[in-house]
């Protein structure tokens, strides 16, 4: 009952009109999609060049066509709060993915995908924290950075601002630099995975330890190949869970360890645990239960006509529309935002996971990492 | 006095704007929730329509 305080928002007629626009852009862009596949099929070149050659999909359409149009077009104030909520849509895709998988796939590669991102959350989040703390940045916008570039970008942001006494500005730069460095990665690591031939499944996996941000990282693989996204949703998932943990974190880094005794006794743990804990992932593991149990009525993703083969054939456009609200939401200005020591610090470390990421996924090689969904 | 009244100001503007700002993210969960629940039932009662509706109709080309 607690939650269903927060389901609805007094002034909810102003996200109207903008998500109507997302809903009609995203529209447009499946259908030229669609039609650049069935020209490419019919053998036309520059169809075939636009398909294959520019990867230019629905993903690549709504993305650049949304940054295109923010960028360049007047857009009305009035649309705004309606494309930021757009980009949520994404989760229900995420949820009914739930589908493609068995609790096979969720035990193999979830848990290389918890060591992995364990090692890696842990890791940036500690340097960032302890080079921030050391180059004098304030213990709010170390915090922040520290978390964001450690685990799920904005959420773990906004999930952390509280514990570490972050102000708005802060927020703003740090919410700033991890979605610049997502909206860097997201355009070029689909083609330098290209170009080192490296797998689907593996892709997957470098996106999310690569991109901090859910919606970007989902893009990223989903513009690569199906594969690629089982992979990387599944890890994702595994990564998410990481964020209460990240907070608990945070509340010893700057108050317990300071010694902030009287701050931390306010705080209560449990409460925190539980009220950072992201609950849609608890719907897609529902599916992954339903699918695990071979429920014949229930089908699955490859069993025409059934429940599972038709929800399949849904998730795509939950995608569409988050992905036009993340084209429509990409402002140079709003860039411009991230800057200074943090913003380095920041920077240097995603850069540096990234790398680091594609090394551990050449390593341990497609096998670990590929969803089955059998 | 003053700088000590704009930093608790200040405080709870951000513990405000936190809560705010991470009640959306509960609210975008449930919202996940009951989208993804309300595909499953129609995708359970009507699957050749579910599917036909976004493999088809929703394509003019």
């Amino acid at each position: 009952m607690k939650y269903l305080k927060h389901l609805f928002v007094a002034d909810c007629q102003k996200y109207i009109p903008g998500f109507l626009f997302c809903l009609i852009f995203a529209y447009l862009g499946m259908n030229l999609d669609r039609l650049i596949s069935n020209y490419h099929s019919e053998g036309i070149g520059w169809a075939t060049f636009l398909y294959e050659s520019a990867q230019m999909n629905y993903v690549a359409i709504l993305l650049l066509g949304g940054i295109l149009i923010r960028n360049t077009l007047p857009i009305p104030k009035a649309l705004l709060p309606g494309i930021a909520i757009a980009r949520p849509i994404i989760k229900p895709g995420i949820i009914i993915l739930g589908v493609h998988y068995v609790w096979a796939d969720v035990v193999r590669v979830g848990s290389v995908g918890l060591v992995l991102t364990a090692i890696f959350i842990f890791g940036t989040a500690v340097i960032v924290m302890w080079f921030c703390k050391r180059w004098g940045v304030s213990d709010g916008l170390g915090g922040i950075m520290g978390a964001g570039t450690g685990v799920c970008g904005v959420s773990a942001i906004i999930a952390t601002s509280p514990v570490v006494k972050a102000n708005p500005l802060e927020m703003a730069y740090a919410i700033g630099t991890i979605l610049l460095f997502g909206t860097l990665m997201l355009f070029t690591m689909p083609y330098i995975g290209n170009s080192i031939s490296l797998s689907e499944s593996q892709f997957g996996a470098w996106s999310a330890l690569a991109i901090l941000n859910t919606a970007q990282l989902v893009a990223a693989a989903e513009w690569y190949g199906t594969e690629a996204l089982n992979t990387a949703v599944l890890i994702n998932v595994a990564r998410i869970m990481f964020l209460p943990l990240v907070v608990l974190f945070a509340l010893w880094f700057y108050v317990l360890r300071a010694g902030n005794q009287e701050s931390a006794q306010k705080i209560n743990k449990w409460h925190l645990v539980r009220d950072k804990f992201p609950i849609f992932i608890l719907g897609f593991f529902l599916f992954v239960l339903l699918n695990s149990m071979n429920i014949e009525s229930l089908g699955g993703p490859g069993v025409v006509g059934s429940p599972f083969w038709a929800m399949n054939a849904v998730y795509t456009w939950c995608f569409a529309i988050g992905f036009a609200g993340i084209g429509l939401s990409i402002s140079i200005d709003d860039m411009k935002k991230a800057g200074g020591t943090a913003f380095t610090i920041g920077m240097t470390a995603s850069a540096v996971k990234m790398v680091l990421g594609l090394i551990v996924v050449l390593v341990i090689g497609s096998q670990l990492l590929r969803v089955t969904g059998v | 006095m003053g700088s000590s009244t704009s930093k608790e100001k200040l405080e709870s503007d951000v513990t405000q704007n936190a809560e705010e700002t991470f009640s959306s993210e509960k609210r975008e969960d449930l919202w996940a929730i009951i989208i993804a629940l309300g595909i499953f039932v129609c995708s359970l009662l009507f699957p050749d329509q579910v599917f036909n509706f976004f493999r088809d109709v929703l394509y003019f080309f």
